[in-house]
């Protein structure tokens, strides 16, 4: 749905475009919103989230619809697995929060619990 | 709307909602409306789940661009995907907060961003290298970044594009219940964040704003 010409919108339109949108989402349709105005990507989720349509998403250019209109994933998925991506997750979590450094103190504590277990199985077997 | 009645929570989500409507309201000072909805879409665990790695990101936000900066770029990854809660209450709380240290409004009128976002994108880009001028020159860098990113006109190329591609998708993932404040006054949405308590701090930035508004206008 191209919504690059879209100035304006009343309550009214809004919802019977999610009525309609709930229509696409029982048949499992997927839809890609452009919308090169920010109000109007927000009018797009308001839309799919209204409607309870996971396979809508909007998006600033169409080459970003195309590939979604062809994937698979549903909105959350693909936004899930985004998030997850490796090279975005470099910083690790115990630089930053406090259940982090807890973590990371606890993996330190359990490592030199093996090295010391280690230690003491080579010297015993060393005296014997 | 009728057409779409949702069902029943269980008691366990009830009071789930409960416990954080009673931390938010002692954390923030304020309840914020979206909890319930964020619960049916997500689930509770889910939910926290999400606020928990949203919390994080604005950590490393904070830590890397400072606390005002931090806060500004997830106001703008809420503008552009067309939150009106998102991009408000993180820019006042932004704007809060070098108000309550250094006594100097942000660059950045957070009332002026539900009509930047009827604006087009390119219109909005032009609005933000106008505003982000001076000691804020390294911001308007940050905020088109932030935007080609979001459109892939870039790939992230460095930590900081990582950090502001996961800014981007976790507000993308929040946003989806915050869509609600679609209508909502823009002056009733609250700060998100510690200085927004302070009711005498909301006064006397908002009548210094005001002032500012007015003496632009003459």
């Amino acid at each position: 749905m191209d919504f690059t010409q879209v100035s304006g919108c009343t309550r009214q339109a809004r919802e019977s475009l999610a009525i309609l949108q709930r229509a696409l989402a029982d048949r499992r349709v997927r839809t890609a919103f452009i919308a090169s105005r920010p109000r109007y990507r927000g009018l797009a989720l308001w839309i799919a989230h209204v409607a309870e349509d996971p396979n809508a998403r909007s998006f600033h250019v169409r080459a970003q619809a195309e590939d979604w209109l062809s994937s698979r994933q549903t909105r959350t998925e693909k936004l899930i697995e985004d998030l997850g991506r490796p090279s975005w997750n470099r910083r690790t979590r115990s630089e930053t929060t406090p259940s982090g450094r807890l973590r990371r103190m606890r993996l330190k504590s359990l490592a030199r619990k093996k090295d010391s277990a280690k230690k003491d199985s080579a010297k015993k077997d060393s005296e014997t | 709307m009728s057409a779409f009645d949702k069902p029943r929570l269980t008691i366990g989500q009830r009071l789930f909602i409960w416990v954080m409507h009673l931390f938010s309201k002692v954390g923030y000072g304020i309840i914020v409306p979206f909890q319930e909805d964020y619960v049916r879409t997500y689930g509770a665990i889910d939910y926290m789940r999400w606020l928990m790695e949203g919390f994080r990101i604005t950590t490393q936000l904070e830590k890397r661009f400072g606390q005002v900066e931090g806060q500004m770029i997830i106001s703008m990854a809420g503008l552009w995907t067309g939150c009106r809660w998102c991009s408000i209450a993180h820019m006042f709380i932004s704007n809060l907060i070098l108000y309550h240290k250094e006594e100097v409004l942000g660059p950045i009128d957070e009332l002026d961003l539900p009509s930047w976002q009827e604006k087009t994108d390119a219109e909005v880009l032009d609005l933000l290298d106008e505003k982000l001028t001076g000691r804020w020159t390294a911001m308007a860098a940050v905020s088109r970044r932030i935007y080609e990113l979001r459109t892939g006109e870039v790939e992230p190329q460095d930590e900081d594009d990582d950090l502001l591609m996961r800014t981007n998708v976790m507000w993308e993932l929040l946003i989806e219940c915050t869509i609600m404040a679609f209508d909502f006054d823009p002056e009733t949405i609250p700060a998100w964040g510690y200085p927004g308590r302070k009711r005498k701090l909301r006064a006397r930035y908002r009548a210094a704003r005001r002032a500012a508004n007015e003496s632009e206008v003459h």
